[in-house]
């Protein structure tokens, strides 16, 4: 591994993670423009041409990073109140919560509107939506948004937003949930969701029946899965865990003082958001 | 600038944020809590000085006052007379004041902390309608502490613990007007409700670390915890209303209106980090 790169002053690099899961840290991640400073980033997210999409609370809301970090472009202003979860269909649509306005909407990567889930500006009691926190989207279209802070459910809508279902109440048993604040689809539409202050991610089938529970996490925050099923969350110790699709640790990490979200691109590298720090990168190390 | 509303049904809030206008040059510094008159003006305490920031309803600054007497002030809460009781946290004192801030009581060995005895780092203070002082005491103690009107220790209950009755940090404190005293005890995530001689009766627990409790002249219950967010309860316990504390939910406290004050003081949080949050019932 090249200690120096052009340009730059060598600075100890810093390795996270353990085993098959070992990352080299960039933090920061990504050159603004001259002239433009981070807001709060809240979640980050990988399109299929691994460009990198932060999400963050402040005009622009979406900005947009090639992997190496130099900025490609941003948009949405006056569009996103309070950015919170965010989610790329692998036909690199782009689904965003847009929390304290209850409101799910889904973009083009251009920045073309072409859905909105929710009234906008109008909350519901364990109905959609009351500062819902993240989405995702199942191989056949279905989209699960997880709701959130003040309502403590999972919706199920329809590829073009109807509502199919919603599950869950507030409470800390099993099939309940306190702070329900990232959620992931698989392939086989298992729903996997961070219930952040009841310290565990529940595994639900497409139908929301009660399927597993994992726990040994502080306060998980959010999960990304990749292409071999495997997944990473991130809690407020702060650390990152990977875990296989059983929910078996196969390795940890401390998260640098991020991962409010977290997000994976096709090399296996992982993106942190790290509120008004911006992008941490964790490049893996290819074994 | 967009419009935001919080809350659900019958209980939805316009957000003003930040609430209140500093002269020039003073800081928020780190703030506690806030308590509302019966003329609609907001009290804030803090550490600094003044300790006690007074502003209208409007968020107009009005006055600073409490520097020789106060160093910590923490929760407090306004009787139906207009005197001021608050606890004087890491002084280890509950104090009474008038408007203009002269001390008419206190309670309590000042800069002595006693264990399991009034007080160690108390936390929150509530008056019931027959006029006794009821003391979450606190961050040091596992106890609620009951006193008469003038002083005179009546009563203290509780251990440290998670069972019924037991307290991890005893942190919010009000007494409704059958004088059933609610404690948020906020590292065991519940309110637990006693009657007036400390006898446990049942307890909230879709809470998460509950930080603050607040009551209407109709006996509905308004919480802030650490999610953070704000609930709204009615006299049995069933949530009425939900919502997000925006960077805020440390203290609660509500005016004749309906209107809802939170104080919060989050490092790190953006944008607003620390201050005062008003929320107008629509």
């Amino acid at each position: 591994m090249a200690h120096h790169e052009a340009g730059r002053i060598a600075m100890t690099q810093l390795f996270f993670g353990t085993g098959k899961y070992t990352y080299r840290i960039i933090d920061p991640f990504g050159t603004l423009p001259d002239g433009m400073t981070w807001g709060n980033v809240s979640h980050v997210a990988v399109d299929s041409k691994d460009r990198v999409y932060a999400f963050q609370r402040k005009d622009p809301p979406i900005v947009i990073f090639d992997s190496d970090g130099n900025f490609l472009d941003s948009w949405g202003d006056g569009q996103l109140i309070d950015a919170h979860g965010i989610f790329f269909t692998p036909e690199d649509d782009l689904f965003l919560v847009d929390r304290d306005m209850y409101e799910v909407l889904k973009y083009t990567t251009q920045g073309e509107p072409l859905l909105r889930i929710g009234v906008r500006g109008k909350s519901a009691l364990q109905a959609p939506f009351n500062h819902p926190a993240d989405v995702a989207v199942s191989p056949s279209g279905d989209i699960y948004v997880a709701d959130g802070y003040g309502n403590s459910m999972v919706h199920k809508f329809s590829p073009n937003g109807e509502l199919i279902l919603s599950w869950g109440a507030p409470g800390v048993e099993l099939g309940q949930f306190t702070t329900p604040h990232g959620i992931w689809v698989d392939g086989e539409s298992k729903v996997y969701v961070a219930d952040r202050e009841n310290n565990c991610v529940q595994v639900f089938d497409a139908d929301g029946n009660f399927i597993t529970s994992w726990g040994n996490f502080y306060h998980p925050m959010d999960i990304w899965m990749d292409n071999e099923d495997i997944f990473y969350v991130t809690d407020q110790v702060p650390r990152f865990t990977v875990l296989d699709r059983d929910g078996n640790i196969l390795a940890r990490g401390r998260a640098p003082n991020a991962g409010h979200g977290v997000y994976g691109d096709s090399q296996g590298n992982l993106y942190l958001a790290a509120s008004l720090r911006g992008i941490v990168k964790m490049a893996r190390l290819q074994s | 600038m967009t419009r935001l509303l919080f809350g659900t049904g019958d209980y939805i809030y316009e957000v003003v944020q930040p609430f209140g206008k500093l002269p020039a040059g003073m800081e928020w510094g780190v703030i506690s809590r806030v308590a509302v008159d019966s003329q609609g003006r907001v009290y804030v305490s803090r550490m600094g000085d003044p300790p006690i920031l007074v502003f209208d309803s409007e968020g107009n600054y009005l006055a600073g006052w409490g520097g020789d007497s106060l160093v910590d002030p923490h929760g407090m809460l306004f009787t139906a007379n207009d005197e001021l009781i608050v606890c004087d946290r890491d002084a280890h004192q509950v104090l009474k004041l008038n408007l203009e801030g002269e001390v008419l009581l206190r309670i309590g060995d000042r800069s002595q902390a006693h264990w399991q005895a009034p007080f160690n780092h108390p936390a929150d203070v509530a008056v019931s309608s027959s006029g006794d002082i009821y003391v979450a005491d606190g961050y040091g103690n596992s106890a609620v502490h009951r006193f008469s009107g003038e002083g005179k220790h009546l009563l203290s209950w509780g251990k440290p613990g998670t069972g019924p009755g037991e307290f991890s940090t005893p942190h919010g404190i009000w007494v409704d007007d059958e004088s059933r005293v609610y404690v948020a005890d906020r590292e065991n995530s519940r309110v637990q409700i006693f009657d007036e001689d400390g006898r446990y009766l049942s307890e909230w627990i879709d809470l998460y670390h509950p930080m603050d409790i607040w009551m209407d002249g109709d006996g509905v219950a308004y919480v802030s915890d650490q999610t953070p967010r704000f609930s709204v309860l009615s006299p049995d316990g069933e949530l009425l209303s939900r919502g997000k504390a925006p960077d805020a939910g440390l203290g609660l406290y509500g005016d004749s209106r309906g209107d809802l004050y939170l104080s919060g003081t989050f490092p790190g949080a953006a944008p607003v980090s620390n201050g005062i949050v008003k929320f107008i019932r629509q």
